[in-house]
């Protein structure tokens, strides 16, 4: 089965590469040659699968890393090959010059010239043009693949509809290109798109047609569908015979008449006559036109079938007229061109392969005027007249092998072909098939699939295969993760994976897919977003961002580690509000003891700051005798206490309190950890060399300052035993 | 020349190292790049070179013919060496960061047939376990990914109770690939597995990125003119070998690598040809897209 191509080669613009600056980049451009054009490059022997194998697309390196007038064989005998790497977020590689000797034969002294320091960027870039169209397809997408089409089948049709239209729209934004386009190095892309695009609105519709228009005639559609995509007869052939005088003996007259009449462009012939007969003066051939025209009028309608057989019965009867007008004397006055048309009229297959153009052409006659209510299964022997007449012994297109496909109801082919084709096409049409049921693998013996492990949805294989080719432009990020979200299993852990490297370039681009992981329970992701954006914002110095990251990331020790960088940085430059920096983490986020601790300290700081002597101690007890605050503090709080133990006219510590104060003190200074606690007390101005020991003794002397103190205040609490706050 | 390039994890920087003992460093945006800057320090050609987790920080490996192993690291605009390894004997020919589930852990690969595995601490030591893993030399050493295989099924992909795997594998001189996977009980690595099938050394070797199902791929390529697809359909099970080609390539295979997604394998050959293998749904390899230097088209 064909592949899907990873660096499409449908232009060789479309092959972005980084232009010279720096040396290593010497000549980073990437010249398609040979690689096949899409819609009618590839082309082999028709039906026959052996000859499915598409030619691999093939990229050069140019200009070449080989200098001028060196042989590929010296050049490798020099020990010089290519090697690549890919681009973790993107199938886009780099190509660079390598050693081709290991490590055990390399040459210790090796001559290296500049074009051995290429890389070639191979950058899949998508146009421009394009972007609108696959940001629209995609909203149709999630609404399509969202709706049951059995279960709402108007609104699923009102959705899916939305997508030929989609396509006919950006053929226009084509065409319209084409115009202003002409003399730019873009045209030649917008002449490839446009042919693309052609391919796939025929491809599209003519699946719709076969596959979900089951209400209609297929000869009716067939025809519909052959007029919107294959243009015929001339209109300016039709305005030339009105205005001529002598329709009739016009050399293009019945050629124009033979034409409408392959097309089923009945009202068309019709008119052309009755023009013909108003100008005739011969009365014998007036009144040949007479009856011709009586005949012509006389094609039952295709648009609808009737019920009980009526409408082939009706076909039957018609054509038992038509056959009358050809032994009539008529068809001896119009002579024999009349006579062809009549072969038309009357399914004369010969006549009809005669007459028609293309295969397509001569189906949807033969199908009209032999078996115009045909069922959509019974199509194959017609099929295979026309492909027979106009295929046998040439090279088959792609897109002939599609149409082929669709016309014999071949889902799962027609989705294989089609991943060659265009992966916008092959995805969309899978969805659309499997929603239908069209792509039900169950009955088909496939086991060797079954023991790869694959859970076998092709739908999921060529939705990836898109979202795939889409991640080359970062910018399409939502609708990458929108199509991989929707793929199973799979796709899902694709995703996982893939929308952690998307690049975060802002704050807002960072929130919207933090967002998007949030709301589609990407738990993994998440986790591993908010940590690379809480290191980055630690780097920054943006602590309390940090703390908040790192704890949406389910990490209590780096949310530690970032507190107590807070406080230390708090402590020793005092230079930024505590409680608004405390105040910006969220209270949503499940409990942590350090920055809990954190917002208590802050409330207790502001409180001490606008001289709520009493209450800042209540709140520095309360933090003290709170279990979870971690030991490391209370140094610092202690330290803290100094000042309210000092106060000249308020006793703020009562009996109870000094006793807490004091019990702490003596845990911090008899612990073996002490050293640990007492880490984030100032540095005494000691020299960097000093020793653990002699810093650990310095910060203690500190502490001892506070017991003195302790002891006093425990003094005059006991001489006033009052209430704390009570003043001397 | 450039003996190995690699993208950063967004895709944004790449670092190349070189046979002039150099490690350059790249900012890639678009069609725009900048040389960002140039590390040197090493004694020799620098073999390869390997970016850490972005929550780690802006980390970068690499090892050289000189036998040792450094650690770079960016802040604030400006690189410094912040690790030195130089246990080995010989020449380190492949370094790979853990996936960063398993935390900052750094495999080396060396002629002199060890792998170590640096396990760095949050207060800068690091700890080394050093294994003999091939006779003759070790080229290549890749790391699973940290999920289980099939644990994502279970669980619901991303659900954060995927189970984790802790195993690498390793690329020899004796012709053979193995599997290393770390034993909790014992806290070492253990041989767990040994891949037999290229009948020469074994250049380079890959596991495959956890793509949502329970199979597990590797890919192995030789002196041979091979490549191997390795493939175990649950842990635990035993691993098929499987030829990415019926016929051998036209020269030694250097190099495999897999995509983020999992499912394409890019093999550099010795013939001057980068080729791209994906899976088709009927479980076959084909290439499905060629890179190839001007010349060789025009047979020069």
């Amino acid at each position: 089965m064909s592949g899907i191509p990873l660096i499409k080669p449908s232009t060789g613009s479309a092959f972005g590469a980084s232009t010279t600056r720096r040396s290593i980049f010497s000549h980073p451009t990437m010249d398609l040659q040979g690689g096949g054009g899409m819609s009618n490059g590839i082309k082999d022997q028709l039906l026959d699968e052996d000859m499915e194998a598409d030619p691999i697309p093939t990229l050069y390196l140019d200009p070449s890393p080989i200098g001028k007038g060196v042989s590929v064989k010296d050049w490798t005998a020099k020990n010089r090959t290519i090697r690549s790497t890919f681009r973790p977020n993107t199938n886009e590689v780099a190509v660079y010059v390598a050693g081709k000797k290991g490590a055990e034969e390399f040459p210790i002294k090796q001559t290296v010239s500049q074009k051995d320091t290429a890389v070639y960027l191979c950058q899949a870039s998508i146009a421009e043009i394009r972007i609108p169209f696959i940001t629209q397809m995609y909203g149709v997408f999630l609404n399509t693949t969202t709706t049951d089409p059995y279960k709402s089948p108007e609104r699923y049709t009102r959705y899916y509809n939305q997508y030929y239209e989609g396509i006919s729209r950006y053929l226009l934004q084509l065409y319209d290109a084409t115009k202003k386009e002409l003399e730019s190095k873009d045209s030649t892309y917008i002449v490839q798109e446009i042919e693309l695009m052609e391919s796939v609105s025929a491809v599209w519709q003519l699946a719709e047609f076969m596959f979900l228009t089951p209400d209609k005639p297929i000869a009716y559609l067939f025809g519909e569908w052959l007029t919107a995509h294959d243009s015929a007869p001339d209109v300016e052939v039709g305005e030339t015979l009105l205005r001529s005088a002598g329709k009739l003996s016009h050399h293009k007259f019945w050629p124009y008449i033979h034409q409408c009449l392959l097309r089923g462009m009945r009202k068309s012939v019709v008119f052309m006559i009755e023009q013909a007969l108003n100008d005739e003066e011969n009365d014998e051939t007036a009144d040949a036109l007479d009856a011709l025209v009586r005949i012509l009028r006389g094609i039952p309608s295709s648009e609808t079938t009737l019920p009980d057989g009526k409408s082939k019965e009706r076909h039957r009867k018609w054509q038992e007229d038509c056959n009358k007008f050809t032994r009539s004397s008529h068809m001896e006055t119009l002579g024999s061109d009349a006579k062809k048309a009549l072969g038309i009229l009357t399914g004369d297959i010969e006549e009809i392969l005669e007459l028609t153009s293309s295969w397509e052409e001569a189906f949807a006659a033969i199908l009209l005027y032999t078996d115009p209510t045909c069922s959509r299964h019974d199509l194959g022997p017609i099929l295979k007249i026309c492909v027979s007449k106009y295929l046998e012994g040439n090279e088959i297109s792609l897109l002939d092998r599609i149409k082929i496909a669709i016309m014999e109801m071949d889902s799962i082919k027609t989705i294989r072909l089609c991943g060659t084709l265009d992966a916008w096409l092959v995805a969309h049409l899978a969805d659309v098939f499997n929603q239908y049921g069209y792509l039900d693998m169950s009955g088909i013996d496939m086991t060797d699939i079954g023991s790869q492990g694959w859970d076998l949805n092709i739908r999921d294989y060529f939705i990836i295969s898109y979202a795939q080719s889409l991640m080359s432009d970062p910018n399409l990020w939502e609708a990458i993760a929108g199509y991989l979200l929707l793929c199973g299993v799979k796709g899902r852990a694709m995703l996982s994976e893939w929308i952690c490297h998307v690049p975060l370039e802002s704050s807002r681009k960072a929130y919207k897919v933090l967002r998007f992981c949030k709301d589609h329970d990407l738990t993994d992701s998440l986790q591993s977003i908010h940590r690379v954006i809480a290191v980055e914002e630690e780097k920054r110095g943006q602590y309390a961002l940090a703390i908040q990251h790192f704890m949406s990331s389910k990490d209590p020790q780096r949310v530690a580690k970032v507190a107590d960088n807070l406080m230390q940085n708090y402590l020793q430059s005092k230079a930024f509000d505590l409680l608004d920096t405390v105040s910006s983490i969220p209270a949503f986020h499940a409990p942590n003891d350090h920055v809990d601790f954190l917002r208590a300290y802050a409330k207790f700081h502001e409180e001490y700051k606008s001289g709520k002597a009493a209450k800042a101690g209540s709140t520095l007890i309360s933090i003290l005798m709170t279990d979870t605050t971690p030991k490391k503090y209370w140094a610092i709080l202690l330290f803290d206490a100094l000042p309210l133990l000092e106060h000249k006219t308020v006793i703020v510590f009562d009996t109870n309190a000094t006793f807490v104060l004091m019990r702490a003190l003596e845990e911090l200074l008899g612990s073996q950890n002490k050293a640990e606690y007492l880490q984030l007390l100032p540095v005494p101005s000691l020299s960097k060399d000093s020793s653990t020991e002699t810093v650990t003794e310095e910060r203690e002397s500190y502490l001892n300052t506070v017991r003195l103190s302790l002891v006093r205040n425990l003094a005059r609490s006991i001489v006033h035993p009052s209430k704390p706050g009570s003043t001397v | 020349m450039i003996h190995d390039a690699q993208y950063d994890y967004y895709g944004k920087r790449l670092a190349t190292c070189s046979s002039d003992r150099s490690i350059r460093i790249f900012d890639v945006d678009g069609e725009n790049h900048r040389l960002a800057e140039t590390l040197k320090g090493h004694e020799g050609p620098v073999w390869q070179i390997s970016w850490a987790h972005p929550k780690f920080g802006c980390i970068l490996a690499s090892c050289s013919y000189d036998g040792k192993v450094f650690v770079w690291r960016e802040q604030n605009g400006s690189w410094s060496r912040i690790k030195e390894h130089s246990s080995h004997t010989a020449s380190v020919n492949s370094v790979a960061w853990a996936p960063h589930e398993l935390g900052p852990l750094l495999a080396c690969a060396s002629s002199d047939g060890r792998v170590s595995v640096l396990s760095f601490k949050d207060d800068g030591s690091w700890d080394t376990a050093t294994l003999d893993a091939h006779a003759i030399g070790c080229n290549s050493v890749g790391w699973a990914p940290a999920t289980v295989p099939g644990s994502l099924t279970q669980q619901g992909p991303n659900s954060g109770k995927a189970a984790v795997s802790k195993r690498f594998c390793t690329a020899g001189c004796d012709n053979l690939v193995k599997i290393w996977a770390y034993r909790e009980d014992t806290k070492t690595w253990k041989e767990e597995e040994v891949l037999e099938g290229h009948t020469d050394w074994v250049r380079d070797v890959a596991w495959a990125p956890n793509i949502g199902v329970p199979k597990s791929y590797l890919a192995s390529c030789s002196q041979d003119k091979t490549v191997l697809i390795w493939t175990q359909d649950t842990p635990g099970a035993p691993w098929q070998k499987k030829a990415l080609r019926s016929e051998k390539f036209a020269d030694v295979v250097w190099r495999v690598s897999w995509s983020l997604s999992g499912n394409i394998l890019a093999v550099s050959c010795g013939d001057n040809k980068i080729t791209l293998w994906k899976e088709n749904l009927n479980g076959d390899w084909e290439c499905v897209s060629e890179m190839e230097e001007k010349n060789m088209a025009g047979g020069n």
